[in-house]
């Protein structure tokens, strides 16, 4: 025998559910509503029975009490006036029996109707009759009759104690035609809700997966290029997932802007010094310090244009939090190795909990060329210091160098930024830096630093 | 002085082989970093280069796996994306300087130096042994005050035995230092050598630089007068 372990189960659910939500929802309801009303039918069948013999029972009870009041003894025997009882008595085979005997079966009286009927120690369970003052209600199946029976202490008039046992019965019949009465109307309700329940799921369905239907339609004009963003008017369960679509879009045309601007530009920088060098072919002697310099040209048009490309910039859907501290503390071992042999003093002052949202990337991009800058700039001594308040994060870059004169430090940042305004050996560092602030809406400032030399200040907003 | 210069493109690996050779080092190529990582293990280098973006297993972990067994000696990252975090990345793992491709020969033949003098113990580029100077960044000898002429590979070996300076120096480590794998190694040469490199620096035996350890190998014995 196959065993069903759960994984079993759910990759069955997996591989046979339906691929759509509708169907899914349908099925579910059409296994799932018809075990409902089975269970539903069952027990109200089940509780119409019971009803049904709690009846019959207190009906046999008043046929007891109304034969007992009637009952007379005279020397011809027991004697029961007609008057108060059920008239289905005095009718032959009418499927109400009554027979008043001796605790051992012995037959004092028996109703007119039940003439027909073979008196047996079965039937009046001659063997085994109720104690005195008690009563008994069972039902003889096998032939299909119910039985209540009572037994009593009759005292003639003679003072004689006579014990008496009533046995009045009852034909089936009638209540299993009324079961089968009561089952075809249950049949019939329970049917026609399933069908109304049915229907109205499916019309439930049809308006409650609309919205679905319309993003993806929405979504398939938009690849269409009919729309150009996802309307915001979906209900709250999908609204934020249009929202983080229209997100997405914005980020992917903005960087695919991004990478048309950085290969126009690149494109049309690489022109100048591919023809200095196409002229330095066709000239006479090989002229090597041109070539050097025009490669060396070209290659930092190259860095520049796709540094800035690679940078992957602000808008990014829950954007994590960096923390700055483990990054500058890396950076701070690695410029200890390169700067070896100028022993530059590297001093980090960074509260553990300063952070800012922005790509990982960026954030070693933007400090690698601040701190290298100043490594190179200084005299001995670079400082790191970072602050967060409650609008900023303050990150600040200081040299102990010759420091950057107020009327060249707007320039200075602004260098570079023209693709093809490089001069050899200039640092694309700074502009890539700016570049990469600007898309977060960071700002950098020049001043002088206490160390004597210029101190970078990052103001990220928080 | 030995390197291993771990490198998949093929024609910057041997364009590099031949610059380094001639300019003094012996040189073995691995063009992946597997092959890195045996030849590492295997053979005992004064220096490194090895580049990020390797086939099969890559640059950083070659990095970490030659620190992790045991190997000291300095090494130089070679990386093409240039940026901050790969460069930072690559130190971390074990590297002690950065080269970002394209580069030009020369940065990489001054950042060589600086490092291979740094693994030596010479925190400055000029060492001053008495009458003898050396200028690492110039790659000058002079002894008092005149420049003695040496090919790139003399220059490579003396240094070689200047850094170890007090210790003796086996010809077989000398061999293995000097020359790469292919090389096939008869001591007579490394004999031969070592008297070419006496008569240059001591014509007159009056200084006695590098002395015979019978049995042992060869000792540089000149003291350095102002270590920095």
């Amino acid at each position: 025998m196959k065993h069903w372990s759960t994984a079993h189960i759910k990759a069955l659910l997996r591989e046979k559910a339906p691929r759509s939500i509708a169907r899914r929802l349908l099925l579910a309801s059409l296994i799932g509503l018809p075990l409902f009303l089975a269970v539903t039918g069952w027990f109200l069948a089940r509780s119409f029975e019971a009803s049904q013999l709690t009846a019959a029972e207190e009906r046999a009870r008043i046929q007891f009490y109304a034969l007992l009041s009637t009952l007379e003894f005279d020397s011809r025997g027991i004697q029961v006036s007609n008057s108060n009882a059920d008239p289905r008595l005095a009718q032959l085979n009418s499927g109400l029996y009554a027979v008043i005997h001796r605790p051992n079966g012995l037959p004092l009286w028996q109703s007119p109707s039940s003439q027909s009927l073979a008196f047996n120690e079965d039937l009046l369970a001659s063997g085994n009759p109720p104690e005195i003052g008690q009563e008994r209600f069972d039902s003889i199946d096998d032939i299909g009759l119910l039985r209540f029976q009572f037994q009593t202490l009759y005292e003639t008039d003679d003072g004689e104690d006579l014990p008496l046992v009533f046995t009045i019965l009852e034909a089936l019949d009638g209540l299993r035609a009324q079961q089968k009465a009561f089952l075809g109307q249950l049949l019939l309700g329970l049917g026609s809700a399933a069908a109304l329940l049915t229907l109205a799921q499916v019309a439930i369905l049809r308006w409650g997966l609309a919205p679905l239907r319309k993003l993806t339609h929405d979504v398939s004009d938009l690849e269409q290029g009919k729309r150009a963003a996802l309307p915001d008017h979906y209900p709250t369960e999908l609204q934020p997932l249009a929202q983080n679509l229209n997100q997405l879009l914005t980020r992917e045309q903005t960087q695919r802007e991004r990478y048309r601007n950085t290969l126009g530009d690149l494109a049309h920088s690489l022109k100048t010094p591919l023809a200095v060098l196409r002229q330095a072919v066709h000239s006479e002697k090989v002229d090597r310090p041109l070539i050097e310099e025009q490669i060396g040209r070209m290659d930092q048009l190259i860095g520049y244009q796709l540094q800035r490309a690679v940078a992957a910039g602000a808008h990014r859907v829950g954007q994590p939090s960096i923390f700055i501290k483990p990054i500058v503390d890396k950076m701070i071992a690695t410029f200890a190795k390169v700067y070896f042999d100028k022993k530059v003093q590297l001093d980090v002052d960074i509260d553990a909990r300063c952070a800012c949202r922005a790509d990982e990337g960026d954030i070693y991009e933007v400090l690698g060329n601040l701190i290298d800058n100043a490594c190179k700039a200084c005299t001995q001594r670079v400082s790191v210091f970072a602050q967060q308040s409650e609008r900023w994060l303050l990150i600040s870059v200081a040299d102990d160098g010759p420091g950057i004169a107020p009327e060249a430090r707007q320039s200075i940042l602004l260098r570079g930024q023209r693709a093809d305004s490089y001069q050899p050996g200039q640092g694309i560092g700074l502009a890539v830096a700016t570049d990469i602030l600007d898309s977060y809406g960071a700002e950098l400032d020049i001043g002088a630093a206490d160390l004597g030399g210029a101190r970078f200040t990052i103001r990220w907003p928080s | 002085m030995r390197l291993l210069l771990v490198e998949d493109e093929q024609a910057l690996r041997e364009s590099l082989t031949q610059q380094l050779q001639k300019n003094g080092y012996a040189v073995d190529g691995a063009a992946d970093g597997r092959e890195a990582i045996y030849l590492a293990t295997e053979y005992d280098y004064d220096l490194g280069i090895i580049d990020l973006g390797l086939p099969q297993v890559d640059g950083l972990t070659v990095i970490r796996t030659i620190r992790e067994k045991g190997k000291r000696f300095p090494i130089l990252v070679l990386t093409a994306r240039g940026r901050w975090q790969d460069k930072v990345e690559g130190l971390d793992a074990g590297g002690d300087d950065y080269v970002a491709k394209p580069f030009q020969l020369e940065e990489v033949l001054a950042r060589l130096n600086a490092l291979l003098r740094r693994s030596g113990g010479f925190a400055s580029p000029r060492l001053n042994f008495g009458p003898m100077q050396i200028d690492t960044a110039a790659q000058e000898v002079k002894i008092n005050g005149e420049a003695i002429e040496f090919t790139a590979f003399e220059y490579k070996a003396l240094l070689y035995l200047v850094h170890r300076h007090g210790q003796v120096v086996s010809k077989t480590e000398l061999t293995e230092h000097l020359y790469d794998q292919d090389f096939d190694r008869d001591s007579n040469v490394i004999e031969v050598f070592i008297g070419r490199l006496r008569k240059k620096l001591d014509p007159e035996h009056t200084l006695n630089p590098i002395s015979t350890v019978r049995g042992r190998g060869y000792r540089f014995d000149l003291e350095p007068s102002d270590p920095a």
